[in-house]
């Protein structure tokens, strides 16, 4: 999927289904085109052996100039909590799976990252802060907006304000320090992982980016 | 008894007034705070006040006016759950909008610190930068904005100056296919007030 950062202009998508018998272990959907744009990529719900999602943040411009993160959106962290939620109800009644081990994994041209669930009841908490409109603050804020709102000062006006001149790869890194800082506040009940490089095998090496 | 009372709150406002690192609002993106810091972020120098007050733009198809207002220490917290910084002086708007004579939006009735437009992002001594909504019967919106406000002083003398209204898009991220609790779609409709106008002071 990397290798289309280049080439295409809307996200894409896969999910990846374990298998009860392999090899091979896993049987790959792929989001029909249709399905995607150039900023969202809309997967179906969840199935009781849907384990792992993939899109592609591209490197196309929009009509105004804007390019695609290099790291998730908050969209993306709060869809990660819906695929855990979705694959719960999908595996009702069987509690040895409910939500399970799932994975939201970004392509971007810097990278990989991946977004795993590590405390439940925050995670679930979030999500319902997130999707509810009638939880307002005093500001008269939703939570959604109140986070994209941090969001867009903490990580976008910041990487901006402190990039001034410098390459697009440096910017990027910078991206991802403030994007972490960031998600660190959050509290989400998710783990946040890079992988920069791979292995001799090239099997990804992932490395722990904070809580 | 009622005097004890209001002794007893001044002391405790002092009190924790007193533990604030105050920081001057055009520094709000570059300060890193220390660990267990409160912050707040003030507009010591008055960089707010230019853009307060009533302003007005007509041209006879759309008609706006927005009031401008400077909110002070505003708690950034979300029932406890705290992002940095941690108390802040803001810009909020409330207006009116009209396309044709037909009244499109009002939000000068709601709560003087729920506008749809706030925000204290300074760019330059005349320039600031706004998270940017307009009104929707919807859960939420699928786009998402910015809006930049430039102040340009006049150059004759008791003159009031004027106010660019900039608004850029966002990549948003949200697909319009996302629905809300109650099973409806966000709405995906584009914002409908100009993106570009030059203000004038009432």
């Amino acid at each position: 999927m990397q290798s289309d950062v280049n080439s295409v202009a809307t996200e894409q998508g896969s999910e990846f289904r374990k298998l009860e018998n392999g090899p091979p272990n896993y049987s790959e959907y792929v989001v029909p085109s249709f399905n995607t744009d150039f900023e969202w990529t809309d997967f179906p719900l969840a199935v009781p052996n849907s384990e792992v999602r993939v899109h592609l943040h591209h490197n196309g411009t929009n009509n105004e100039g804007g390019k695609l993160a290099t790291v998730f959106s908050m969209e993306d962290i709060v869809k990660t909590v819906g695929f855990y939620k979705e694959k719960s109800v999908a595996n009702l009644g069987n509690l040895m799976k409910a939500g399970g081990n799932i994975s939201n994994i970004l392509v971007s041209r810097r990278g990989l990252y991946a977004l795993r669930v590590n405390d439940t009841q925050k995670a679930l908490d979030f999500y319902d802060a997130m999707t509810d409109p009638s939880l307002k603050n005093s500001e008269g804020q939703t939570f959604q907006e109140f986070v994209l709102k941090s969001f867009e000062r903490e990580v976008i006006k910041k990487t901006q304000l402190q990039c001034g001149s410098c390459t697009e790869e440096q910017e990027e890194a910078l991206f991802e320090l403030n994007f972490t800082n960031f998600f660190k506040t959050l509290d989400s009940g998710l783990s946040l992982f890079v992988s920069l490089s791979t292995d001799f095998n090239g099997d990804f090496i992932w490395v722990f980016l904070t809580n | 008894m009622n005097i004890k009372i209001l002794i007893i709150a001044f002391l405790i406002s002092c009190g924790a007034y007193s533990q604030e690192t105050i920081v001057p609002l055009e520094n709000l993106l570059g300060y890193e705070s220390e660990q267990n810091e409160v912050v707040y972020f003030k507009d010591v120098n008055n960089l707010l006040n230019k853009y307060t007050g009533n302003w007005i733009y007509d041209d006879g198809t759309h008609y706006l006016k927005i009031t401008v207002t400077k909110k002070e220490h505003l708690p950034q917290d979300f029932f406890g759950k705290l992002l940095n910084p941690n108390y802040e002086d803001n810009l909020s708007i409330k207006m009116i909008y009209k396309l044709n004579g037909v009244e499109q939006y009002n939000t000068t009735s709601f709560g003087a610190t729920t506008a749809l437009i706030n925000g204290n992002v300074i760019e330059s001594t005349n320039k600031i930068s706004l998270e940017y909504y307009e009104p929707t019967s919807s859960c939420r919106r699928q786009k998402h904005a910015n809006l930049t406000l430039e102040f340009n002083p006049s150059n004759t003398l008791g003159g009031n100056g004027t106010l660019g209204w900039t608004r850029t898009s966002r990549i948003s991220y949200v697909s319009p296919n996302t629905e809300c609790p109650d099973g409806t779609l966000v709405d995906s409709s584009d914002f409908i007030i100009p993106a570009n106008l030059v203000l004038s002071r009432e």
